[in-house]
């Protein structure tokens, strides 16, 4: 990785990784609904960031990431863990899947859940697991 | 409140490492003060138990095989409770002295503590899961405690003697159990053990009968698994006294108790327990005459107290009383016993009796304690011991055959002489002059507190018969009845024999000397590592250690065979198994349907297409000489696969796959180019063999894939699924609800996975780096 | 169609067996994938093949319409992907780590973690950590 590729790669990475992220993200949210979820959101976003480490560079790809990935991966299982504990409090049990409906306009709502927190937590695990065992090999 | 009890000594547990760090061997009175309270509550309830109540307590606890957490509380257990938690706030005390800074005081404690917390739920337990996991636990701690001194070899050697026999023993118990559940179609005690009016004679009943008295045995260090008691000595004193002598190591003798209204009928009772107790009490009693070790001298005296207790259990109504005088009587003269043992050794730093003499004049209030323990334990009137010991003799003469009964006279004088000998530390003509340092008061808190207890209970006669009436009704299954305790009886034939196990015993402590220059002549222990000669040769504790040996060659030649470093021996083993097992059943195997598939031929173009990549790029991948070929290969297939599976009615992994695969093939770039060649390196026979070993195991794959259609389920878990994802889960993709919820629990095990394998990854890499800039 | 995923999965768990057995470690790698893969078609196709069917509720229904792929198989396969991913690269690193301690690629050359030790003794001691375990399992004999 010390010789970075041509400026062509460079830039359509610059472009195309925001966007990958941002579908990750859409993939993380509509997963409870229609096809996608935290598994394949997460490999999205994990795929963005190896096309910014392939044009950019270890270390660039490593800033913009801020968090080191095994931080990511202690996240992701902890608020899977806080996720699934929050039934304690309802005096259900483990992972057991609570819900509030937050009207909007209209009659339209948003329905919450913890199941949707979970996903999340599955989310940020993946990202974390891919990217720490990607920068490693990256390093190597 | 027995639950909290338990509880509240479990939290304890949890908490000891921490509040160790803040108060130092202060804690121990931390400790004390637990047992204490949970000692004054169990007290305050002999008024209501002796008078023939029952407290019991029930938490659900895996309902849906028919167990509860259940607690019960009768006349037995209580006593069991008392001593545990009276014996316990002793022990708390002493350790405070004993250990004093000890750098691993927390480890002590936190052993301690899941001992007792285990202990008192064993006595408590009405439930046999329950009891068994507090059983095994109690033999897990005592592992931690007696290879406390871990840096010396033979501790954690009688560590792992000690385990391995309770332990497995604790499996022969739950097998045991298990079988009356089973048969009798409950995890209660209570119910278990009522069940039957009829004589239980039957094979599994005897069966279950036999497997919990060698489950008791192994606990209890009957012959000839006693050896691992003498050798649990290796423990600290506070750890013998304890567990080694008043509580442990009668859980055996509870459990007999305990199942003694039902299996006391069981013909095969009396002959059995009589016989292990006579074996075990004169065993114990005659190697412990022969000791020099101040602590295995009391170690083997407790096997043979330990024997005399299964003996008074086989003698049945008869011996019941006599069985709850002994067993008070001996819990408290034992552990003080251990206890003056560890201040003389504290003190000292000697432990063997011929080294020592002459402490009265130096330790003048150990000196008092141990008259107080002594007196106790040879059975000197007013004291509980006298009355223990009158009780069994006239048991034995009333009931037994002379000639037993003149076995169980030896052992008592056995038992009397090593009380005696207690009194040589103090009196006997030292062989250098001492200078012990006076003991600290917390070290004679607790001897002295034994020795008056057991001189109270001559007194105290009326509350004494109370308490022993509940143990016997508890052993006999029936209601309470009042036992008369008196302490004189007149001159009788039993005062007789008593007067002359005593006057035996003193004559033949004076004698020790030779007794024990002719122990060391017939070597009934072996010490580690060295070749057993003399009684060594025959004693039972060789066989455990070549059994130990046995299984470690049996290990290393089938390590040898089955794990001979090749992989693809491992394989081919484990896929001849598989072929074999999966084609035995598909052969055995009845088909609900007749073998026509609807729709088996009925094959679509573009899936045809795709089946054909997927397989052609298989062999492709195979065949390659290039690495990038063969990763190419596998691109292409992945990308296959994930259409088939959009086609399939399963997008989500579809878009899995696709992403998967894209990762892997970066990965494979990444990796493959440091990896080295893509070589052929198998001979051409090899390579024929495994070929002809792939095609049949391909084939047996895809007759299994095809014949799997066969069974459907009517009634699937995907139905529910289905059904309720959006009614009660919210979510309208089922496979996402799957996930995140009827199964959250499994993914959130897969995220852990995952996680660990990217941990497993930086590890892996991170080691060459840290070696490479060394 | 049974039949054609049948031959699917025979192909891929036979070509996988026989690349687990050659004794290049690169093609271990390549033969865990195909493994991976096979397994994943063979629980896919014994959940029942449905075309064109996802199990997804639709809009203004509250249950999936009969017949549907079925859900269950899907959700293992899915997360079975995801792990076999990460094991995967972990053997990956695994292969990488072998090769570069004791430079070899051939298995048979593998055979016994106390050869593994005296191997890494000689190249720069890479693997402390195995030497480690072996040593202390000696003591405690």
């Amino acid at each position: 990785m010390t010789t970075l590729p041509s400026i062509i790669l460079r830039t359509a990475v610059r472009w195309i990784s925001p966007l990958l992220l941002l579908f990750s993200l859409f993939l993380l949210l509509r997963g409870h609904h229609e096809p996608g979820g935290g598994f394949s959101g997460g490999l999205i976003a994990s795929t963005a960031f190896a096309l910014f480490t392939f044009g950019h560079g270890l270390e660039t790809a490593r800033r913009i990431l801020r968090v080191s990935p095994p931080t990511l991966v202690v996240a992701g299982i902890t608020l899977a863990l806080v996720s699934g504990s929050l039934a304690f409090l309802a005096h259900k049990t483990f992972l057991t899947g609570l819900w509030i409906a937050i009207p909007l306009v209209g009659d339209t709502r948003v329905e919450l859940g913890t199941p949707l927190l979970f996903d999340v937590g599955v989310y940020l695990t993946v990202i974390g697991a891919t990217l720490t065992m990607l920068f490693e090999f990256a390093k190597e | 409140m027995m639950t909290v009890s338990l509880a509240i000594l479990g939290l304890l547990t949890i908490a000891a490492p921490w509040l160790i760090s803040h108060f130092g061997r202060r804690f121990g009175y931390l400790a004390a003060l637990v047992s204490l309270a949970s000692f004054l509550w169990f007290f305050s309830l002999i008024p209501r138990i002796t008078s023939g109540d029952e407290r019991i307590e029930e938490l659900p606890f895996l309902p849906t095989l028919g167990s509860a957490f259940t607690l019960r509380l009768d006349g037995l257990a209580l006593v069991f409770a008392l001593l545990i938690t009276g014996i316990g706030t002793l022990i708390a005390i002493y350790t405070v002295g004993y250990l004093e800074d000890h750098p691993r005081l927390a480890r002590f404690w936190v052993s301690l503590l899941l001992f007792q917390t285990a202990m008192l739920g064993l006595v408590l337990a009405d439930d046999i899961v329950a009891l068994f996991i507090f059983w095994e636990l109690t033999s897990v701690s005592s592992f931690f405690l007696i290879g406390f001194a871990d840096e010396r070899p033979q501790a954690r050697a009688n560590a792992q003697q000690a385990f391995i026999v309770t332990a497995a023993g604790g499996l022969l118990l739950l097998v045991g159990l298990l079988l009356l559940a089973e048969q009798r179609g409950s995890f209660s005690l209570r119910t278990l053990l009522s069940a039957g009016t009829a004589q239980p004679t039957d094979a599994l009943t005897t069966a279950a009968f036999l497997l919990i008295l060698l489950g008791a045995a192994t606990k209890s260090a009957q012959f000839p698994f006693h050896f691992w008691l003498p050798n649990a000595m290796e423990a600290p004193t506070p750890v013998s006294a304890y567990l080694h002598s008043a509580t442990m190591v009668k859980a055996g003798i509870y459990l007999l108790a305990r199942i003694a209204p039902e299996f006391g009928r069981h013909p095969w009772w009396q002959p059995s327990l009589l016989t292990l107790g006579i074996v075990t009490a004169l065993v114990g009693a005659a190697l412990a005459v022969l000791q020099r070790d101040l602590k295995r001298l009391l170690a083997y005296s407790t096997v043979s107290a330990l024997g005399m207790l299964v003996i008074l259990l086989g003698l049945g109504e008869a011996g019941s009383k006599a069985f709850a005088m002994f067993l008070l009587a001996h819990a408290l003269y034992k552990g003080g016993a251990f206890l003056i043992a560890g201040i003389i050794e504290h003190s000292t730093e000697r432990r063997t009796l011929d080294a020592l003499g002459g402490l009265w004049c130096r330790l003048p209030t150990l000196t008092l304690a141990t008259l107080l323990v002594v007196a106790a334990a040879v059975g000197l009137p007013p004291t509980l011991g006298f009355i223990a010991k009158e009780a069994t003799l006239e048991v034995g003469l009333n009931v037994m055959p002379s000639l037993l009964f003149a076995l169980l006279v030896v052992a008592a004088v056995g038992q009397a002489t090593v009380a005696w000998l207690l009194l040589r530390p103090l009196f006997a003509r030292p062989p250098e002059i001492l200078y012990p340092h006076a003991p600290h008061w917390s070290l004679l808190v607790g001897p002295t507190a034994l020795g008056l207890l057991a001189l109270a209970g001559g007194f105290f006669s009326a509350p004494l018969g109370r308490i022993v009436s509940a143990i016997v009704a508890s052993v006999r299954g029936s209601a309470v009845l009042v036992v008369e305790i008196a302490l004189w009886h007149g001159f009788t034939l039993v005062l007789g024999t008593s007067v002359l196990v005593l006057v035996t015993a003193g004559l033949l402590a004076l004698t020790w000397p030779q007794l024990a220059q002719f122990g060391d002549h017939l070597a009934a222990t072996t010490p580690l590592g060295e070749p057993p000669r003399g009684l060594g040769r025959i004693a039972p504790e060789r066989g455990y250690r070549g059994l130990m040996a046995t299984l470690t060659r049996v290990a290393i030649m089938q390590t040898r065979i089955l794990q001979n470093g090749y992989l693809r021996v491992y394989i081919t083993i484990i896929i001849l198994t598989a072929i074999l097992l999966v084609s035995a059943s598909i052969v055995r195997a009845t088909f609900p349907r007749p073998a026509t598939f609807p729709g088996v031929t009925s094959v679509d173009v573009v899936d045809a297409i795709l089946a054909l990549i997927i397989i052609v790029s298989s062999f492709v991948a195979v065949r390659a000489t290039e690495r990038l070929a063969a990763i190419a290969a596998l691109g292409a297939l992945g990308f296959s696969l994930a259409l088939l599976y959009a086609r399939y009615g399963a997008p989500d992994l579809a878009i899995t796959q696709v992403l998967v695969d894209t990762l892997t093939v970066v990965f494979l770039v990444f990796a493959f180019y440091r990896l080295p060649r893509y070589a052929r390196l198998s001979s051409t026979a090899a390579r024929a063999r495994d070929a002809l070993l792939a095609t049949a195991f391909g084939l047996m794959m895809a007759g299994f894939a095809l014949l799997i259609h066969l069974f459907r389920y009517p009634e699937r878990t995907s139905v529910f699924f289905a059904e309720q994802a959006y009614l009660a889960a919210h979510g309208r993709n089922v496979v996402n609800v799957i996930l995140v919820d009827f199964r959250a629990l499994d993914t959130l095990g897969e995220i852990t996975v995952l996680g660990l394998a990217a941990l497993g990854v930086t590890a892996l890499l991170a080691i060459g780096k840290g070696a490479r800039s060394r | 169609m049974e039949l054609l995923f049948a031959l699917m999965v025979g192909t891929l768990y036979g070509c996988s067996l026989y690349l687990l057995l050659r004794r290049s470690i690169v093609k271990l790698a390549v033969g865990l994938i195909l493994l991976g893969n096979g397994a994943n078609l063979l629980i896919f196709s014994a959940g029942g093949l449905i075309r064109g069917r996802p199990p997804l509720v639709p809009e203004g229904a509250t249950t999936v319409p009969a017949p549907y792929a079925d859900p269950l198989p899907q959700a293992l396969i899915l997360t079975a992907i995801v792990i076999s991913f990460g094991v995967l690269v972990f053997a990956v690193a695994l292969i990488y780590r072998t090769y570069r301690a004791l430079s070899t690629d051939d298995l048979d050359d593998l055979t016994t973690t106390d050869r593994l030790g005296e191997v890494t003794e000689a190249a720069h001691r890479p693997l402390v950590p195995i030497a480690t375990i072996t040593q202390s399992a000696d003591d405690g004999r």
